[in-house]
C-alpha cells in the first residue's frame, strides 16, 4: 500500500441549510425535505435513506408548506404567494400558481387526493381543485381575521381544523363557513403578552382536533362542540410541528428546544377498552428548534434548524430488530460536492450559488454557477458512464457519439461512479453498500466482482450508514481502488484474499509491529482507515499525495442560528 | 339712555379709565365684569385683576342695568364678525386648492408622454403587424427627440406605462407595473419580518450558540473553555486602522531613506 503524505483540507466552508419543512409518501416510502434555501431533496427510505432526488433551490422559493398528493405529486408553497409542482420524472418544476391571497403559510392535501387547501397571510383558506395537469382554483372558505398557519383535513374529508394567531376554526368544507372559533389561552393557566401562536394542528376521525403552539401546550379539543377536552404542557418554549400516524394511534410533536415527544393511545387499565393520550417518549437528538416531523408506520422522523435528518425506528413496529432498526442521522450531503484537477493541484467547492476553485498550498480564487448530475469520464477520453433516474448505468462511446453498453439494472440507486485508467473498468458503488467492478471493453463483470458478489460483503461493510461518494484510482496500481464515505476511507487491493464474515474488518495495528506469518494471515483486501473524519472528499493527487477534505460537526454548528437557552444547574 | 360699552378688547383696560368715570364707570365696569365673567381668553384676565381693585371702592353701589337690546345687539355682531372670518378663511382654503389642483394636473401632464406619441401607440397596436414596425420606428425616433428635450421625464413615463399590449412582431419584452411588484414583496417582508418575531424576536429564551455549545464544557469535573473561546472579530476598525498606518508609515521610512 505504501505511506502517503496528505493534505488535510479543513476551509471548506460548507454549511447546509435548516430543514423547513417534512412529508412522507406512504405508498412509495419516499420522504420529501424541504430546506430554508429552497431546495428540496427526495429520499428513498427504502434503499438505505438514501437521497435519491434533489431540486436545487432558490432564496425566492423558499418553502412554507409542503405536502404530497396521491402519493404521486408533489407540491409546496412558499411566502412568494406561489404553488409549485415538482416534476421527479425530469427533475425540474412543472409550474407555479400564484394562489393571490399573499404569501401562503400552510398547505394540506385532502385524503382522497383531489382537492388541495392553502392557508394564506390574509386569513383566507382557499381550495384548489388537482386536475391531471394542473391545479385550478375552485372557492374561497370564510376569511378568517389572521393569517392561517396550520391545516388539517379530517380523514373523511369534509371537516377542516385551521390554526391561526390565538384561535384554531374548524370549517366545513361543503358549505364553506367556519363553525366553531375554538380560542386558545396564551399561556397555560396564566396572562402572558405575546400572542400564541398555533403552529400546527391535527384533525382525528373522531372528531378530536389536536394543536400545538408556541406556548408549549398539546391540546385536544371536540371540534363538534367546539371544547377544550384535555391540556398538556409539554415544554417552556414553542412546540412547533405535529405528525400523526395512519392508524391514528400514535402522534409525535417537536419543540424549539430539539426535544421530540412521542404521544400514544394507551388503555386506561390493562383490560379496559377506555383509552387516552398519553406521553410516552422523549426523543433528544436535536440541538435547535425541531421544525418539522412526519410518522411513518415504523419510524418517526424530525429535521429542524440543526440541519439534522434523524430517523427514528420505533421498536413495537418494527418486525425485524437488526441493524436497520437503529437510528439514522443524515448530517452530510450523499453527493460529491468536491471535485480535484490533480496534475494542475486545484480543488474545486461546489456551494449553493457558486463555486470556490482553491489551488493546494495556496489561496483563492472564484468562479460561476452550475448543477450537478453523476457522472464518470475514463482517463484517456473514450468512455463516458451517466446514471440517472432511470435503471441501469449507461457507457457511451464518446469518439463515435453512441451508446456502448448498459449494466444491468440493479434495484438500488447508485451513489459513485469511476473509470479505471488503464483497465478502464467501470466501479460502480451503490446505496446498499454493494460495489461492482465492470469491464466496459469486454461488457461484462469483472472476474474479481463475481468473486465479492458470491461471497459476500462483510456484515460490518454492509453495515455502513452513510453512502460512499466518491471513488479513484492509483496510477501505477491497477490493482486498488480507493473509495471513500463520510466516515472513513478504504483501500481495496484486488491481488490480496477477500475477508469472510469471521475476519476483523476494521485493522488498526500498522503491520509492522506483527510476524510475517500472522500478516499474511489476516491480510484481506480491504484496508480501511477511520483517520480523518467527518470526509467529504478525499482523493489520490499523485503517487504519493492524497488529499482529505473534512468537515468538523463543530464548524457547522457554529453557523447555526441561536438555539433556545437551557438553564443547567450550576453554570 | 343706554351706554353702548366698549367691546371687551384684548388689552388690558387700564384701572384708572374705570375709577376715572364714576357712575357711568361702574356701569361700564359691571358690563365688563359681566363680560369678563364668560370665559374668555387668558389676556382678557388682566383687567380681572385691575377690576377687583376697582370693586372695592365701588361696590356698594347698585350693579349696572344691561338691557336686552343692548346684549342682542353684541350678540348679532359677534355673529356677523365670526361669519366673515369663516367666510374668508374658506375663500381663501378654496383658492389654495384651486391652484394645487392645477399645478398637478400640470406636473402630471409633463410626466405623461405626449399626446402625439400615446396616439401613434394606440394606432400602431391595431394596425396591421407589418406596418407597425415602421411606425415604431417613427415613434422610436420622436421618442429620442423627446428625450433630449426633456431628459428624465420620459424614464418616468416608461415605468408609469400600464400593461401595454405588445408592439410589433418581436414580443421580447412585456411592460409591467412595478407597484403590484412591490405590494408583493413588501407583503412577504411582513410576513419574513412576522416570523423572524416570533422565533427570535424579543420574549423568546433565545442564547448564543458559543453558549450553548459551553454548557457542557462548565460541567465537566475539570472545567474547560467555551467552545469558540477566542473572538476574533474584535476591534475591527482598530485593526484596519493599525494596518493602514503602517502602510503609510513604511512609504515615509522608504522616501525618508531614499532621501
Amino acid at each position: 500500500m505504501g505511506e502517503f503524505k496528505v493534505h488535510r483540507v479543513r476551509f471548506f466552508n460548507y454549511v447546509p441549510s435548516g430543514i423547513r419543512c417534512v412529508a412522507y409518501n406512504n405508498q412509495t416510502n419516499r420522504l420529501a425535505v424541504s430546506r430554508t434555501d429552497g431546495t428540496v431533496e427526495i429520499y428513498n427510505l427504502s434503499a438505505n435513506y438514501f437521497q435519491e432526488k434533489f431540486f436545487p433551490g432558490h432564496e425566492s422559493r423558499a418553502t412554507e408548506a409542503l405536502c404530497w398528493a396521491n402519493g404521486q405529486r408533489l407540491f409546496s408553497a412558499g411566502l412568494n404567494g406561489e404553488i409549485i409542482e415538482y416534476d421527479l420524472q425530469a427533475l425540474n418544476i412543472k409550474y407555479a400558481v400564484d394562489a393571490f391571497g399573499g404569501p401562503i403559510w400552510s398547505m394540506a392535501a385532502s385524503p382522497n387526493g383531489s382537492q388541495l387547501l392553502v392557508g394564506c397571510e390574509d386569513g383566507s383558506v382557499k381550495l384548489f381543485q388537482i386536475t391531471p395537469d394542473k391545479i385550478q382554483f375552485e372557492r374561497n372558505f370564510d376569511r378568517q381575521k389572521s393569517r392561517i398557519l396550520s391545516l388539517s383535513w379530517h380523514p373523511a374529508g369534509t371537516h377542516i381544523a385551521a390554526g391561526s394567531i390565538d384561535y384554531i376554526s374548524v370549517f366545513d368544507v361543503k358549505s364553506g363557513s367556519a363553525i366553531h372559533k375554538m380560542l386558545v389561552d396564551r399561556q397555560y393557566m396564566g396572562v402572558s403578552k405575546r400572542k400564541c401562536i398555533i403552529w400546527g394542528v391535527a384533525f382525528l376521525s373522531d372528531g378530536t382536533v389536536i394543536s400545538v403552539d408556541s406556548a408549549g401546550k398539546v391540546q385536544f379539543w371536540d371540534s363538534a362542540t367546539g371544547t377544550l377536552v384535555k391540556n398538556h404542557l409539554i415544554a417552556n418554549t414553542d412546540v412547533q410541528s405535529i405528525a400523526i400516524s395512519d392508524q391514528e394511534d400514535s402522534f409525535v410533536v417537536g419543540t424549539a428546544e430539539g426535544t421530540v415527544f412521542h404521544f400514544q393511545l394507551v388503555s386506561v387499565t390493562s383490560n379496559s377498552s377506555e383509552k387516552q393520550w398519553v406521553r410516552t417518549k422523549p426523543f433528544q437528538h436535536h440541538t435547535h428548534d425541531v421544525r418539522a416531523v412526519a410518522h411513518s408506520p415504523i419510524a418517526l422522523i424530525s429535521g429542524g434548524t440543526d440541519t439534522h435528518l434523524v430517523i427514528r425506528p420505533l421498536m413495537e413496529k418494527v418486525e425485524v430488530k437488526n441493524y436497520d432498526a437503529a437510528l439514522r442521522k443524515i448530517t452530510f450531503p450523499h453527493r460529491r460536492l468536491v471535485s480535484c484537477a490533480k496534475k494542475k493541484q486545484l480543488l474545486l467547492f461546489q456551494f449553493a450559488h457558486h463555486l470556490e476553485l482553491w489551488r493546494l498550498g495556496s489561496t483563492v480564487a472564484t468562479g460561476t454557477v452550475e448543477s450537478m448530475c453523476l457522472l464518470a469520464v475514463s482517463p484517456d477520453g473514450n468512455w463516458l458512464a451517466a446514471s440517472g433516474t432511470s435503471a441501469g448505468v449507461h457507457v457511451y462511446n464518446v469518439k463515435q457519439l453512441k451508446l456502448h453498453c448498459t449494466v444491468p439494472a440493479y434495484n438500488f440507486p447508485v451513489t459513485a461512479l469511476a473509470i479505471a485508467p488503464n483497465t478502464n473498468n467501470l466501479v460502480i458503488a451503490h446505496s446498499d453498500q454493494q460495489v461492482f467492478e465492470y469491464s466496459i471493453p469486454d461488457k461484462q463483470y469483472t472476474q474479481w466482482s463475481r468473486t465479492i458478489q458470491k461471497q459476500g460483503f462483510h456484515h460490518l461493510w454492509l453495515q455502513r450508514d452513510t453512502p460512499i461518494t466518491h471513488i479513484s484510482f492509483h496510477p501505477k496500481r491497477p490493482m486498488h481502488i480507493l473509495l471513500h464515505d463520510a466516515y472513513m476511507f478504504c483501500i481495496i487491493d484486488k491481488s490480496l484474499p477477500l475477508p469472510n464474515d469471521k475476519t476483523l474488518l476494521y485493522n488498526p495495528l500498522p503491520p509492522t509491529n506483527e510476524s510475517d506469518i500472522i500478516r499474511r494471515r489476516t491480510a484481506h483486501a480491504f484496508k480501511i482507515s477511520k483517520k480523518y473524519k467527518p470526509l467529504l472528499f478525499m482523493d489520490l493527487l499523485d503517487e504519493r499525495t492524497l488529499v482529505a477534505v473534512e468537515r468538523p460537526l463543530d464548524d457547522i454548528i457554529a453557523q447555526l442560528p441561536p438555539p433556545i437557552k437551557k438553564k443547567k444547574f450550576g453554570t | 339712555m343706554v351706554q353702548l360699552r366698549p367691546r371687551a378688547s384684548r388689552a388690558p383696560v387700564s384701572a384708572s379709565a374705570m375709577v376715572d368715570e364714576g357712575q357711568p364707570a361702574s356701569e361700564e365696569e359691571a358690563e365688563h365684569g359681566l363680560l369678563l365673567g364668560q370665559p374668555s381668553s387668558g389676556a382678557a384676565a388682566e383687567p380681572l385683576e385691575e377690576d377687583e381693585e376697582g370693586d372695592d371702592e365701588l361696590d356698594d353701589e347698585a350693579p349696572e342695568e344691561l338691557t336686552f337690546a343692548s346684549a342682542q345687539a353684541e350678540a348679532k355682531e359677534e355673529e356677523r364678525r365670526v361669519r366673515e372670518t369663516v367666510r374668508r378663511d374658506k375663500t381663501l382654503l378654496k383658492e389654495k386648492r384651486k391652484r394645487r389642483e392645477e399645478l398637478f394636473i400640470e406636473q402630471k401632464k409633463r410626466k405623461l408622454l405626449p399626446d402625439t406619441i400615446l396616439e401613434k401607440l394606440t394606432t400602431a397596436s391595431q394596425t396591421s403587424v407589418k406596418k407597425s414596425p415602421a411606425k415604431l420606428k417613427e415613434v422610436n425616433l420622436q421618442k429620442k427627440n423627446e428625450e433630449c428635450e426633456k431628459g428624465s421625464d420620459s424614464k418616468k413615463a416608461k415605468e408609469k406605462v400600464q400593461k401595454v399590449q405588445t408592439v410589433g412582431q418581436n414580443k421580447s419584452y412585456l411592460a409591467v407595473r412595478l407597484k403590484d411588484q412591490d405590494l408583493r414583496d413588501s407583503r412577504q417582508e411582513a410576513a419574513k419580518a412576522f416570523i423572524q418575531n416570533c422565533l427570535y424576536g424579543p420574549g423568546t429564551n433565545r442564547t448564543t450558540v458559543n453558549k450553548f455549545l459551553s454548557l457542557d464544557n462548565k460541567r465537566l469535573p475539570v472545567k474547560k473553555a467555551a467552545a469558540q473561546f477566542l473572538n476574533n472579530a474584535w476591534a475591527s476598525q482598530k485593526k484596519q486602522n493599525a494596518k493602514r498606518f503602517k502602510r503609510r508609515w513604511m512609504v515615509r521610512k522608504m522616501k525618508t531613506s531614499k532621501n
